[in-house]
């Protein structure tokens, strides 16, 4: 009967719709679930403010203020075109620039857009006192990192800026996401993971307008942790202002330690305009000729010239080449091979003092080719060149040191009594950083430790005191005293070459360089510490093609003296 | 109050009481300020459609056969009201305003339909239990009954309700399958509505287009037409097996889910009572299905198995095409669920109608 055939139709349709229920509802059920949590609830960051970073007697290098900005939250504002006209009149700037950080900015109808950074404190008053007339506008108190030095601090501190893309890859897994910001360079980069404010949040259930019903869950954000350096703020001043804008760097460590108390590179530049987003600025910093972005204390790389003769002179003193009674006659020149090697003076018969307090090139040829390439090679290794120290920030040179094997094996040369004569007196193809150098001058000073420099006390309160006395490197004391006898003649004796740092209240030891480059003036280079009997410092200072090693003297006599008057040694 | 009617009664009930506590659920928490009462109106009505049950239970069915004829021509002169002074409502024109409440022709129309074709299709002579339309030729039997569905199902096309008009459309099918009509004369007239398919596409109106390519692919227009269907899923499913508690799913409460006391109130039913909950509202219209079509078996009036056949074919009808939307298996096209969506003339008719069957029940003894 066709009412039995109509019952089962409608039995059918029945089922099917159940089988259909089942499957959205059971088999799917999970899935659409999850659409209906992704539907309701919003994530809205909050930030954090970041830690401070400190000098070894806690004055701020790097803090936050507060810095004022303007926000509208679109779902509060009945008539936006009203209110940014009104808002753009009271900021004295374009209604079209309002609107267009609006429609850039806009997120969500309850998520504050920021309209305008910065805004003065005067500014932010009248809005707060106008607020009646502007509903839905909001002035907004955010953290604004602060330099207080400017430009002295540029290097060793870093700046902020938003991370790029490049490192978020690298960094995503320790929770950097994009549009953070990040340190770059210097400390802030290297103990970012201590500075880095904590984000917060808050989780909240919006209805289907994207209104907030209610919050679900808040994280207060954490202030970053605090970091203490080693620097000692007014050193570092005076250092900056002792180079005056020449190119080049200072270093001053604790010679025994390796606390980093100084380390300067000019020309600097001020991390407050990345702070700010000064773009113009930013834009030539990078551009600029004279490298200010670069710090020539960890990142360049020169021949150390006549500093290398230290080593020389210990591998010649350690193997028992020559003596401290050793001499030399000096003619001012001399032939190696089928090449004439000059000196840069004729000083006559040099003994070994002599010859560390002229800078005689004769007699370190001759101790050099008594030594061989070999030796020399394995001594620079020693006094830590070749390689990066392990400074506890990031963007370390490691130097080279040549070997015979390197000139065999890169170049198919094979290395000729010239280029240990010129290995010697440190020409050729050995290159070092100023930090290097620093390290090396400190073992005359600290009795035959390499330390390892720092740049970090704390952080987070945490000391980390790993190998903080150094390594000794293994070098027979009286040896290392008939070096410091000579490096004291250097400035004391009046026919050394860096006499002129002989001055009142302070006793210098130190060494002269003047590398020979191929284009342009020579660089100058000295090291050295003081005082001497009980050194509380090691410093290098280096000038970038500044003529001769008596521009570097000069700017470490400006530096010392500086220090003096201000008790700071 | 025999078994059958006791039964019909409860299972009823049964379904009205789901539909109360949805509606309940659903305008709980603050929504729009129209969204207020709509609990307490629904209240009202579901008092005033028992009422209605009882009343047409206890009131001879075979008064329709004479009456059907009024019903019908007021029926058609009320839906041409609503074209002419009809309130317009979400975009459509369905309402009559009487009074204080609002008035849905196109409900009372499904209703005058089946009791206007029963009666054509079947001899008023109580005696005479053949049907008259074995007698019928072709003309007869399917164009007059088609024309007849025509008249209200274009009005109704006109406001436009798509979903009523289909559901006449089903009714006229329904009602002459069972009336034992040719079948060959049947499936011309189906094949002739495939081919007319096109001509059918160029009268709607391009929201019923769009919804009904949207229906093939929500996310078209996944914040238009796309977004009630999208939105309905994700309630549904996210009810999986037992549900997410009375006033709590997140779809019905924060207001995601559009018109969810009306067209997608089983979106509410599914997302707080999971599939359980869904499956035994089913299941009820399913025994209310079964109830009726017993009776309309047992009767041995053809007029009164008619009506009885063509009621609960319309409801359940009505239930299947609704919740086949809510899930995406079929396009949205404004069908409510019968004793359970709010709207007043719907719960009155669909009560009165279902009361009709009860009094068909009573005296098909006297037969």
């Amino acid at each position: 009967m066709r009412l039995e055939l109509f019952s089962k139709i409608i039995c059918g349709i029945f089922l099917a719709v159940i089988c259909g229920l089942f499957y959205t509802q059971i088999i799917r059920g999970a899935f659409y679930y999850e659409l209906s949590q992704k539907n309701r609830i919003r994530l809205i960051p909050q930030d954090g403010v970041r830690g401070n970073i400190l000098d070894r007697n806690g004055k701020v290098l790097a803090d936050s203020r507060l810095s004022f900005a303007v926000s509208v939250i679109p779902q509060e504002v009945e008539n936006k075109d009203e209110a940014f006209g009104l808002l753009a009149g009271m900021l004295r700037i374009e209604k079209s620039s309002l609107m267009k950080a609006y429609k850039n900015g806009y997120a969500a109808p309850f998520a504050p857009v920021l309209l305008k950074d910065n805004i003065t404190k005067n500014e932010a008053l009248f809005l707060e006192e106008n607020k009646y007339r502007l509903g839905g506008i909001i002035v907004q108190v955010k953290a604004q990192r602060r330099y207080p030095y400017g430009q002295e601090f540029s290097h060793s501190i870093g700046y902020l800026r938003e991370v790029d893309k490049s490192r978020i890859t690298r960094l995503k897994e320790y929770g950097y996401s994009l549009k953070d910001v990040m340190g770059y360079d210097g400390v802030e980069e290297a103990f970012d993971r201590y500075l880095r404010a904590e984000k917060g949040g808050m989780q909240i259930e919006v209805n289907n307008k994207g209104q907030m019903v209610r919050l679900l869950g808040l994280r207060l954000p954490h202030k970053g942790s605090d970091v203490t350096l080693t620097i000692n703020a007014d050193m570092q001043r005076i250092a900056y202002s002792a180079l005056a804008q020449t190119r080049g760097c200072i270093i001053v460590i604790d010679p025994y330690s390796g606390a980093i108390l100084t380390m300067v590179s000019s020309p600097g530049y001020d991390p407050n305009v990345f702070a700010k987003n000064e773009k113009n600025e930013i834009k030539q910093l990078f551009n600029n000729s004279g490298s200010p972005m670069f710090n020539r204390v960890i990142s360049a790389v020169y021949p150390p010239a006549s500093l290398f003769k230290l080593i020389t002179a210990t591998a010649a003193l350690e193997n028992r080449k020559i003596s401290a009674s050793t001499t030399f006659f000096c003619d001012g020149k001399m032939t190696i091979g089928n090449r004439e090697f000059k000196c840069w003076d004729k000083h006559g018969r040099v003994d070994f003092n002599k010859a560390v307090m002229y800078s005689c090139d004769i007699f370190f040829y001759q101790a050099g080719l008594l030594l061989g390439p070999q030796i020399l090679s394995d001594y620079a290794f020693r006094f830590g060149l070749g390689r990066a120290s392990g400074i506890d920030i990031e963007g370390e040179a490691s130097g080279f040191v040549p070997t015979v094997n390197w000139k065999l094996w890169r170049r198919q040369e094979s290395w000729f009594k010239g280029d240990t004569a010129n290995f010697a007196i440190g020409q050729g193809d050995l290159l070092v950083t100023p930090l290097q150098m620093v390290r090396l001058i400190s073992i005359f000073a600290n009795g035959g430790y390499l330390i390892k420099p720092y740049l970090v006390e704390s952080a987070a309160g945490n000391v980390s005191l790993d190998n903080r006395a150094g390594k000794k490197i293994g070098i027979k004391n009286e040896h290392l005293q008939i070096l410091k006898q000579a490096l004291s003649s250097t400035v004391s004796g009046l026919e050394g070459t860096a006499h002129i740092l002989d001055m009142p209240g302070l006793r210098v030891a130190g060494k002269t360089g003047t590398a020979q480059v191929s284009r342009g003036l020579s660089h100058g280079w000295f090291i050295g510490f003081a005082p001497v009997n009980k050194p509380k410092i090691a410093f290098c200072v280096f000038i970038e093609h500044g003529g001769s090693s008596v521009v570097a003297c000069t700017v470490a006599r400006a530096m010392l003296e500086r220090l003096l008057q201000e008790n700071i040694i | 109050m025999n078994a059958n009617v006791r039964r019909l009664f409860v299972i009823t009930f049964a379904i009205i009481l789901i539909g109360l506590l949805t509606i309940y659920s659903a305008s709980y928490h603050d929504g729009p300020p129209k969204d207020k009462n709509v609990f307490l109106r629904q209240l009202i009505w579901v008092v005033f459609g028992i009422a209605a049950f009882f009343v047409f239970a206890n009131l001879n069915y075979r008064r329709f056969y004479d009456l059907s004829f009024v019903l019908y021509g007021l029926s058609i002169s009320l839906l041409l009201l609503v074209l002419i002074f009809g309130k317009i409502r979400l975009g459509a024109q369905r309402w009559l305003e009487l009074g204080g409440f609002n008035f849905q022709p196109s409900e009372l129309a499904k209703f005058s339909l089946i009791l206007f074709l029963s009666r054509y299709l079947s001899h008023k002579d109580i005696s005479s239990v053949k049907l008259s339309v074995r007698d019928f030729g072709y003309f007869r039997s399917m164009v007059v009954p088609a024309v007849l569905a025509a008249i209200p199902a274009i009005l109704v096309l006109e406001q436009p309700d798509l979903g009523t008009a289909v559901i006449f459309l089903l009714t006229f099918f329904s009602l002459i399958f069972i009336s034992g009509v040719k079948k060959r004369y049947i499936f011309s007239l189906l094949a002739a509505g495939i081919f007319a398919l096109p001509v059918f596409w160029r009268l709607l109106r391009d929201y019923q287009k769009e919804r009904l390519l949207v229906f093939l692919n929500p996310n078209i227009d996944p914040l238009g037409a796309g977004y009630t269907v999208i939105q309905s899923k994700i309630a549904v499913g996210s009810g999986q097996l037992f549900g997410r508690g009375w006033l709590s799913g997140t779809q019905n409460t924060l207001n995601f889910l559009p018109e969810r006391h009306t067209d997608f109130i089983f979106s509410c039913v599914a997302e707080s009572s999971g599939f359980l909950g869904a499956f035994i509202l089913l299941f009820l219209f399913y025994l209310l299905l079964r109830e009726c079509m017993n009776i309309a078996y047992l009767t041995k009036d053809p007029f009164g198995r008619l009506v009885a056949t063509g009621v609960a074919v319309m409801l359940s009808l009505q239930a299947l095409i609704n919740i086949s939307m809510t899930i995406g298996l079929l396009p949205v096209v404004g069908i409510p669920l019968p004793l359970v969506s709010y709207g007043g003339t719907s719960m009155l008719v669909s009560c009165a109608g279902i009361g009709i069957i009860a009094n068909i029940s009573k005296r098909r003894m006297v037969f």
